[in-house]
């Protein structure tokens, strides 16, 4: 699978955020799903179609992440967190995911992405 | 003349009580006689009864002897040189102390009318006649001993019980002081424990919002750097956004991360723009206050907007105003009105730069809600639309003008 066909779901709350990472993954080829904002706001773009790669904010507001992450772990996406909190805030059924830590540098969340896309190419 | 108290020989008893329980107590009978024969008879005759002995040869000597020791009961001669027995008998019922022993009289005088009426008048309980038949002697004295003793047991026993009874209640007492001791100190744990994980809450969540104000600002640079390539063009936007964020910050800082006012955001973030002529800016709208992540977003529009004209709208030249309307919409959404006037004529980019994407993104992704912008040739207006989280925030529109 080509860069240039993947496609990634961001949610990120934060305007700025998003729009940084919406600007990194595009520039570095890949189609954005989003950015969505909310957890109601990603269901709704998932309705349509299984993105490749989700990379998920942690606290979206005064809420989370983890109704998209549980739903996408029944799907082939594969699921990035990012978060200024360390991985024991996540629930033990994603503890296991990679994490990228914020604030972030862009050729490591870029790395992630392609270790995700590899997995998931091994795995089909 | 000495007293002596003649003892038992307890010694052979002693070993055999039990540790817990002392040696059984003992009565003591008091003989009174100034003839020494008849005492030792009288001592010989009572021996058996295993009680403890004591003789005095006078009344004055036995009066004595009664301010020292309780006694189980009195042998009591009649007839004696100096304090007759009568005369000790009636001092021995004078005194409340020694009001309640019995007297036995011993006495060798014809058992008369009258001097039987004189000994029970005395005091006496009984008389017994000498010579002293040992058995009788025994036998009346047996009686005394052993109510004497049956009162002291019952005295005894009902002080144990008292005793029983005050340890009890202070053994109550001390485990109330204690339990009471124990909660408070639980309490006092539980608050320590309670403040302890209020405070590593705050720690961590300070800490998240300082990595994630971090990557705000490092998404910011990068932005800004992708529309201003030019070192001076970057850092000196960059700096300005920076500097906008952290009026918002401290502004919300100084309402404590409560709520702010609307025109105070606004004014905090354009006041580097309008240090000249603050009427250039026109606020009309009703009090509105507004959670911290509304004011945070609306500062960074304020910002960009405020730079816009200053480059190219309505601040800058001499003339042009900005005016800032709002109001809650027909839809119940908050709206806000920028509109530019006076300044040189506008036309619309060939291309959104970061200013306006950013102000867009911030409406729509943050605040939910959408925007406009309209080049009109006289100005740039900007129409704005967010649904509010708490729609009390706005105060009637019945206050009218708010500079």
């Amino acid at each position: 699978m080509t860069a240039s066909s993947a496609s990634v779901l961001v949610v990120e709350d934060e305007a700025l955020i998003a729009m940084d990472l919406q600007a990194l993954l595009e520039d570095a080829g890949y189609r954005v799903l989003g950015p969505a904002n909310s957890t109601a706001a990603a269901m709704a773009l998932l309705a349509g179609q299984d993105p490749d790669v989700a990379l998920l904010d942690v606290n979206l507001g005064r809420s989370d992440v983890f109704g998209v992450a549980n739903e996408l772990a029944t799907r082939k996406t594969k699921l990035i967190f990012l978060t200024g909190h360390t991985a024991q805030k996540l629930p033990q059924a994603h503890r296991h995911r990679p994490l990228v830590a914020k604030p972030y540098l862009p050729h490591v969340l870029l790395q992630a992405v392609r270790q995700a896309l590899a997995q998931q190419d091994n795995a089909a | 003349m000495i007293a002596r108290a003649i003892q038992e020989p307890a010694a052979a008893t002693e070993p055999d009580e039990s540790s817990e329980e002392p040696t059984a107590p003992k009565a003591k009978i008091l003989i009174v006689d100034d003839d020494e024969r008849t005492a030792l008879a009288v001592r010989t005759a009572l021996e058996e009864l295993g009680q403890t002995l004591v003789v005095a040869h006078s009344g004055e000597e036995a009066l004595h002897r009664l301010l020292f020791d309780d006694y189980a009961v009195i042998l009591l001669d009649v007839n004696m040189p100096g304090m007759d027995g009568y005369e000790m008998a009636s001092f021995v019922r004078a005194r409340k102390r020694t009001r309640h022993i019995p007297i036995v009289f011993l006495t060798a005088l014809f058992r008369d009318d009258t001097h039987l009426l004189q000994a029970y008048s005395a005091g006496a309980v009984d008389m017994v006649f000498k010579p002293v038949d040992p058995f009788i002697l025994r036998s009346k004295v047996a009686v005394f001993v052993d109510l004497y003793l049956k009162q002291a047991e019952i005295q005894r026993e009902a002080e144990l019980r008292h005793r029983l009874q005050e340890e009890n209640f202070r053994v109550r007492a001390e485990k109330l002081t204690a339990e009471q001791a124990l909660r408070r100190s639980q309490e006092h744990q539980e608050a320590m424990e309670k403040a302890e994980a209020h405070q590593r809450t705050l720690i961590e969540e300070l800490n998240h919002r300082v990595k994630n104000m971090l990557t705000v600002v490092n998404a910011m640079a990068r932005q800004t750097l992708a529309s201003n390539p030019a070192p001076e063009d970057f850092t000196e936007k960059f700096v300005r956004r920076i500097d906008a964020l952290g009026r918002t910050h401290s502004l919300l800082s100084r309402e404590q991360w409560g709520t702010v006012q609307l025109c105070e955001v606004a004014r905090d973030s354009l006041e580097p723009y309008l240090i000249e002529d603050k009427n250039r800016v026109v606020f009309e709208g009703p009090p509105v206050a507004f959670d911290p992540k509304t004011a945070l977003a609306l500062g960074i529009v304020f910002h960009e907007l405020a730079t816009n004209a200053i480059k190219h709208g309505a601040l800058s030249n001499r003339e042009g105003i900005v005016a800032m309307s709002w109001g809650l919409a027909d839809n119940g959404n908050f709206r806000l009105q920028w509109q530019e006037r006076g300044g040189p004529q506008v036309a619309p980019p060939e291309r959104g730069g970061f200013g306006s994407r950013l102000i867009r993104l911030e409406l729509t992704h943050e605040l939910n809600g959408e925007v406009e912008l309209i080049y009109e040739p006289q100005g740039l207006k900007v129409l704005m639309g967010f649904p509010l989280s708490n729609p009390l925030a706005v105060a009637q529109p019945k206050q009218g003008l708010a500079s």
